[in-house]
C-alpha cells in the first residue's frame, strides 16, 4: 500500500544525460510542482449547454450603399447581434412564439429574410426608413 | 434659327431606338435600382450635365452647322441593369470607380445632316461629395437622430412585452400591429388600436421617450415611414449643394477616317451655395477649364498642333418645385475666356475671346430638358445661339410605362 500511495504523489522524470545537483532538483521540484498545482486546481470546464429549440438564420442584404453605411441589430432574448454589412445572423434556442426584434439604419434599401417559419417572412427597408421590427416564430 | 421641325421625327426615333431595350430589361431589375435612382433625383440639371449617374442622350447645337448626338452613360448604371446583385453593398463599394465614371460616345452631322465624324470620351468624378449613397455624414447623421435611437428603445421594449403574451394568436397579432405601425404608410398613431396605443404610450413615457413622443403628438395622422422619408430627404438634400469635381478627355474623329480631329482635356467643378430648404430656389457655382488640340490648318497634313485654354466660370439659379423639389427651370450666368496657347493661324482673328454667355434650362418632362445657350463677344458684338435637347433613358421609360414621374426621374 506504502508503494502504491508513493506512486500517487510521485513523478519520475529521466534527465538522460543531464546531472542537477541539490540545490538545482529541489528548484525543478519546486517548479514543476507549482505548475502541477495550478493546473490540478484549476476548475474543470461544465460542458456546453445544450439548446432546445430551432436555429434561425436571419439573411440581411443592403443594397445601393457601401459597407459600413449600414447598420443592423437582431435581438433574441437578450441576446444581440449586429452587423454593418450584408450578411447573415444565426440565433438558436428558438421556439414557436419567439420573437427576434431588428433595429437599425441604412441609407441604401434593407431586405432582412428568416430561414424558418416565422411572421413575417421577410421585411424590406427603403432607403432612409428606420429599420424597426419584429419576427415571430411559429414553428 | 433653322427650322427645327425638321429635327422632331429624327428626335423620336432616335429616343424609342435607345429606350426600348432598357424597358424590356426593366422587369427584372430590382427596386433597389429606383431608390438609387431617386437618390439622384433632386438633382439640378446642370449638375447631371457634370455627371450623369444612369444615362444620358443629348443632342447638340441643333440649329448650328455641327449638330451633335451624343449618348452618356454610367458603366455601373449599365452592369446594374443587367445584374442587380451588384447593387449589394459590397459590389458597390467595389465598382465605386466606375459609379463615379461616364462614358460617352456619338456622331456629328453638318447642316446638311450628313456624317461628319464620331466623338467619344470619358469622365472621372475625383470628388462626388453629392452622393447620399455613400455619404458617411447621410449614414452618421441616422445612426445618431435622436429618435431613431428611442425607437430603438421602442422596438425593445415592444419585444419584451410581446414574449409575455401567452397566447399564441394574440402574440402573432401584436408583432403584425407593431409591424404595420413601424413600417407602414397608411397606419399612423392616431388609427391605433386603442390597446396597442396605450401600450406605446406607456414605454415612452416609462423610458423617457420624448423626442418620439413629441413625433408621434405633434403629428399624430402622419405615419413614421412617411416621418422616415421626409427626414432622409432632408438629409439628402443637406449634401446636395457640396463639391463635385470631374476631369475627363473627350475626342472628335474626321469623317473619312478613324483619326482624332481633336482632342479635349477638361475639368469641372460643382457647388452648391448654401444650404436651401425643400422647394426653395437655390444657386451652384460652376467652373470649368478645357485644353482644345485640334488641327493646325497651316499644315498640310493631318495634326493637333492648334492648342485652345478655355475657360468658364458662372453661377447657376435653380427655381425649384415648391412640392417635389425638383429643378424645373434654370438660369445660368457665366463668363468665359478662351486664348490660343500655340501654332496661331493669321486666318485667326483673334488670339483671345471672352464672351459673357446665359443658359436657360426648361424641364420640359419629367427628366428631359431643353437648354438654350447664348454667347455674346463683348468685343465683336457677335452673338452666338446653342439649342441642346438632352434626356435620361429612366425618365423615358417611366413616360412609356404611363406617366409615372414621381420617383423615377434622374
Amino acid at each position: 500500500m506504502a508503494n502504491k500511495k508513493s506512486i500517487a504523489n510521485e513523478i519520475k522524470i529521466q534527465l538522460g544525460q543531464l546531472t542537477l545537483n541539490s540545490k538545482q532538483q529541489q528548484k525543478l521540484q519546486k517548479g514543476i510542482h507549482a505548475v502541477l498545482v495550478k493546473v490540478l486546481s484549476a476548475p474543470t470546464k461544465d460542458p456546453a449547454p445544450v439548446l432546445n429549440g430551432k436555429t434561425a438564420t436571419l439573411h440581411v442584404v443592403f443594397t445601393g450603399t457601401i459597407p459600413g453605411n449600414s447598420e443592423l441589430t437582431a435581438n433574441f432574448n437578450g441576446t444581440e447581434q449586429t452587423l454593418t454589412e450584408s450578411g447573415d445572423l444565426v440565433f438558436e434556442g428558438l421556439i414557436t412564439g419567439s420573437i427576434i426584434s431588428i433595429t437599425g439604419s441604412s441609407p441604401g434599401t434593407t431586405i432582412v429574410t428568416i430561414d424558418i417559419k416565422a411572421d413575417p417572412a421577410s421585411m424590406t427597408f427603403a432607403p432612409g426608413q428606420d429599420i424597426n421590427g419584429l419576427f415571430i416564430i411559429l414553428e | 434659327m433653322k427650322n427645327p421641325c425638321r429635327l422632331t421625327p429624327f428626335l423620336l426615333i432616335i429616343l424609342l431606338l435607345f429606350t426600348l431595350p432598357t424597358i424590356s430589361r426593366s422587369q427584372v431589375v430590382a427596386p433597389a435600382i429606383d431608390s438609387i435612382i431617386q437618390a439622384n433625383a433632386l438633382s439640378s440639371g446642370n449638375n447631371k450635365d457634370v455627371l450623369s449617374r444612369f444615362f444620358q442622350l443629348a443632342f447638340g447645337d441643333l440649329t448650328g452647322p455641327s449638330k451633335t448626338l451624343s449618348l452618356t452613360g454610367n458603366p455601373y448604371a449599365l452592369m446594374l441593369k443587367k445584374n442587380p446583385l451588384l447593387s449589394i453593398d459590397k459590389y458597390y463599394s467595389r465598382y465605386q470607380p466606375l459609379r463615379r465614371s461616364n462614358f460617352n460616345f456619338g456622331l456629328k452631322v453638318d447642316s446638311n445632316y450628313k456624317f461628319n465624324g464620331f466623338t467619344s470620351g470619358l469622365k472621372y468624378a475625383i470628388v462626388d461629395q453629392t452622393d447620399a449613397t455613400t455619404s458617411k455624414f447621410v449614414a452618421w447623421s441616422l445612426k445618431k437622430d435622436p429618435v431613431h435611437l428611442e425607437r430603438k428603445v421602442l422596438v425593445e421594449k415592444l419585444r419584451v412585452y410581446a414574449e409575455n403574451i401567452g397566447d399564441i394568436n394574440k402574440k402573432v397579432a401584436f408583432v403584425q400591429a407593431t409591424n404595420a405601425f413601424l413600417q407602414t404608410a397608411n397606419t399612423p398613431y392616431s388609427k391605433l388600436d386603442p390597446d396597442f396605443r396605450q401600450v406605446i404610450d406607456i414605454i415612452i413615457q416609462e423610458n423617457g421617450l420624448n423626442k418620439l413622443g413629441d413625433v408621434l403628438h405633434n403629428a399624430p395622422d402622419q405615419p413614421l415611414r412617411i416621418h422616415d422619408s421626409l427626414s432622409f430627404a432632408n438629409l439628402s438634400q443637406a449634401i446636395k449643394s457640396d463639391w463635385l469635381w470631374t476631369l475627363s478627355v473627350a475626342d472628335t474623329t474626321y469623317r473619312d477616317k478613324f483619326q482624332f480631329a481633336s482632342i479635349n482635356l477638361r475639368t469641372d467643378v460643382i457647388k452648391g451655395l448654401g444650404q436651401h430648404a425643400k422647394g426653395q430656389n437655390s444657386f451652384e457655382l460652376n467652373a470649368d477649364m478645357i485644353y482644345n488640340f485640334s488641327t493646325d490648318s497651316l499644315k498640310s497634313a493631318r495634326n493637333l498642333d492648334r492648342q485652345i485654354l478655355s475657360g468658364e466660370i458662372g453661377l447657376n439659379w435653380v427655381v425649384r418645385s415648391a412640392f417635389t423639389d425638383k429643378s424645373y427651370f434654370e438660369f445660368k450666368l457665366s463668363g468665359s475666356y478662351s486664348g490660343i496657347v500655340s501654332h496661331t493661324s493669321p486666318f485667326d482673328s483673334q488670339t483671345d475671346m471672352i464672351t459673357l454667355n446665359a443658359t436657360a434650362r426648361i424641364r420640359v418632362y419629367a427628366d428631359i430638358w431643353v437648354p438654350v445657350e447664348i454667347k455674346y463677344d463683348p468685343n465683336t458684338g457677335n452673338v452666338f445661339g446653342l439649342l441642346n435637347v438632352k434626356a435620361n433613358f429612366t425618365a423615358l421609360e417611366s413616360i412609356l410605362k404611363g406617366g409615372k414621374t414621381g420617383g423615377v426621374a434622374q
